[in-house]
């Protein structure tokens, strides 16, 4: 990459235009992600159809915005009612709300806060330094490698996402299958169109992502609510300064936890499939056991806090790993980020850092800008954002499911693709009823015209013939492994796991 | 063999898997004589993975889903025809009719009973919506 387009893309992104927008994305990220039930996935989804008349940089800016706000807004819930925000906060609760119990809501707030910045940081420094060399060790692979690349992403996503395996399978295939709705990608014959000409070109995505991920979500937990008002939460003023502020030597002497946190969660995070809640929960054990006083873990130790919101934090930039180098998704928001790219006209993959390798620097450019608007909005919002618990969900949700409607009526033009957005509600709601990961359905949804792609391509390098596989050995081996990653997490795994809950 | 939700869904899924083979994929797409991959393989493919997934589904020992309360989605489905009536609708009656109706229909429907916020979620909010989306972004709604 000349440095001429790097510093061109970093030009780009720092740019009060553009400064707007992330900080606008990371308000509305914070803002959304205290409030218990919302969260950045469902507002992404909602915001996508929102960023069409933008310029691909200030409308990607925005998104990740929201996606690294989110997490910061997610801590605020867990740390003050014990409900978190997003599922990757539910860790920080473990500490957040002893410390909030103790009388020191806004010292727990402040820690989640500089732990989430730090390791959000870690994982961009990273993702910068390693994405373009490993975008050209991608450009090496050809169609054969791309599918079985694919072949291998799909299993690992549909291993390590949801209870089992099979169901992930089955998401996978009904992803696949959603995907082939429309003019094929080989021969562009119409297909599953039923009269309706307006699925000439598919399901449209912005309907796809926002009724399986927001309005189906919606659904759900509009009907679990029983008219109970959640409690009030009251942040004692004029608290000791030091019950309200994390120094600097609390501070440092959480420097080493942070960055083991850090580090689980950028790698981690740049697997496909393995989410932040886990890596979480990962960092939080691994502190704990290598913690000189472990007692005080669960009673509101700041190593517990800094553990886990700098190990989920730090997942946000690796997500981008796969998804910049590759094209695979590997979390919701990561899908939900490639639909966003894709409605710009942008394909991900390898291929962006020579197309449009200074979009990419501005992208860089825009999510350590996000850094940077997260600590200062987090800093000054934190109080405001704990009154937004208290909202009631009830007038939450109907101002998301009418932004789901209008977004997708503006996305598609028409009703047509906001039906199409109830259909895939209620196929979401099934799915998350059933226990079906409906992450993995949407991630085959997106990646299913590139797969039925490289497997036409595959099939045509190979003539047909599956001894010709043997001159890609880096393909047979991605092949093995996704077939050992199906035996080992589908049938190993459940089998030793039925066999220790059996003992006595 | 105990007869669980999760048995019957995977049942489903096998029965959907094969009506979409044998009836839905030759009678929805085309026959290409050249080629590899025919508009059909894709499909086939995946209706196959699902029905053989779902087969193992119905013979592991999994147990009921946990999440299945019929209370919850009898209610979900009801919000699903609220919502899909609404959508139905707006083309014929406007959004600035449809919508706070169904604001305000969500809203009594999940017991909110304070006035300040039904008068947010049915009359603020429906305005706010239409006043960025209508005169900000210069586009239309119905």
């Amino acid at each position: 990459m000349e440095l001429a387009t790097i510093l061109a893309g970093l030009g780009d992104a720092f740019t009060p235009l553009n400064l707007c927008f992330v900080l606008g994305g990371v308000v509305l990220g914070q803002f959304v992600g205290a409030m218990p039930g919302i969260g950045p996935v469902m507002t992404i989804a909602i915001a996508i159809p929102f960023t069409f008349a933008l310029d691909p940089l200030p409308a990607i800016g925005f998104l990740v915005g929201v996606n690294k706000g989110g997490l910061i807004g997610g801590a605020i819930p867990a740390i003050l009612i014990n409900t978190p925000g997003t599922p990757d906060a539910a860790a920080t609760a473990l500490d957040g709300h002893p410390l909030c119990r103790r009388g020191k809501p806004v010292k727990a707030m402040k820690m989640a806060l500089y732990s989430s910045v730090t390791g959000d940081t870690f994982s961009d420094l990273v993702l910068i330094t390693i994405a373009a060399p490993l975008a050209v060790v991608a450009l090496k692979m050809g169609p054969v490698e791309i599918f079985a690349l694919m072949v291998f992403a799909f299993a690992v996503i549909a291993g390590l996402i949801g209870e089992s395996v099979t169901k992930g399978i089955i998401a996978t295939a009904f992803g696949l299958l959603c995907a082939t709705v429309g003019l094929d990608p080989e021969h562009t014959t119409p297909r599953f169109i039923f009269g309706f000409f307006e699925l000439y070109d598919g399901f449209p995505i912005a309907a796809v992502a926002i009724g399986a991920l927001a309005v189906g979500e919606i659904f759900r937990r509009l009907a679990m609510m029983e008219g109970k008002v959640r409690p009030a939460v009251k942040i004692p003023r004029g608290q000791k300064p030091g019950d309200a502020r994390v120094r600097w030597r609390e501070y440092w002497a959480c420097r080493f936890v942070l960055l083991r946190g850090a580090a689980i969660g950028t790698t981690l995070g740049a697997i496909p499939g393995m989410g932040s809640t886990a890596a979480a929960f990962m960092s939080y054990a691994s502190a704990r056991q290598s913690a000189k006083k472990p007692e005080t873990f669960g009673k509101g130790a700041l190593a517990g806090i800094a553990a886990t919101e700098s190990a989920n934090s730090s997942v946000a930039g690796a997500d981008f790993i796969p998804l910049l180098t590759l094209g695979l998704p590997g979390s919701a928001s990561a899908a939900l980020l490639i639909s966003a790219f894709l409605i710009q006209g942008i394909q991900p993959g390898p291929l962006l850092f020579e197309e449009q390798g200074r979009l990419i620097y501005g992208l860089f450019g825009a999510m350590i800008m996000a850094n940077a608007a997260n600590f200062f909005s987090g800093l000054l919002g934190l109080r405001l954002w704990s009154r937004l618990v208290m909202a009631p969900e009830s007038a939450v949700f109907c101002a998301a499911l009418l932004l789901c409607i209008v977004g997708v009526y503006l996305a598609t033009g028409g009703v047509f693709g906001v039906m199409v957005m109830l259909l895939f509600a209620l196929l979401g709601l099934g799915m998350t009823t059933l226990g079906y990961p409906v992450v993995v359905f949407i991630i085959a949804f997106f990646l299913g015209p590139r797969f039925e792609l490289a497997m036409g391509q595959t099939a045509t390098i190979l003539d047909g013939s599956i001894a010709a596989l043997a001159r890609h050995p880096v393909a047979v081996a991605l092949l093995c492994l996704a077939v050992f990653l199906v035996y080992w997490l589908g049938i190993r795994k459940p089998r030793s796991r039925t066999a220790k809950d059996s003992r006595p | 063999m105990k007869i669980t939700i999760e048995r019957i869904a995977a049942l489903l899924i096998i029965a959907a898997g094969l009506f979409l083979l044998f009836f839905v994929i030759p009678r929805e797409t085309e026959t290409v004589e050249y080629g590899w991959i025919a508009p059909r393989t894709a499909p086939t493919v995946a209706a196959a993975i699902l029905i053989g997934a779902a087969a193992v589904q119905l013979f592991s020992n999994s147990g009921d889903a946990a999440r299945w309360r019929p209370v919850i989605v009898l209610r979900a489905a009801a919000f699903f025809a609220m919502v899909a009536a609404a959508v139905l609708a707006m083309p014929h009656l406007g959004f600035r009719v449809v919508a706070p109706v169904l604001a305000l229909a969500i809203m009594l429907t999940v017991r909110e009973r304070r006035r300040r916020w039904l008068l947010f979620g049915a009359a603020a909010l429906p305005a706010v919506i239409w006043w960025v989306v209508v005169e900000l972004l210069g586009r239309r709604l119905p």
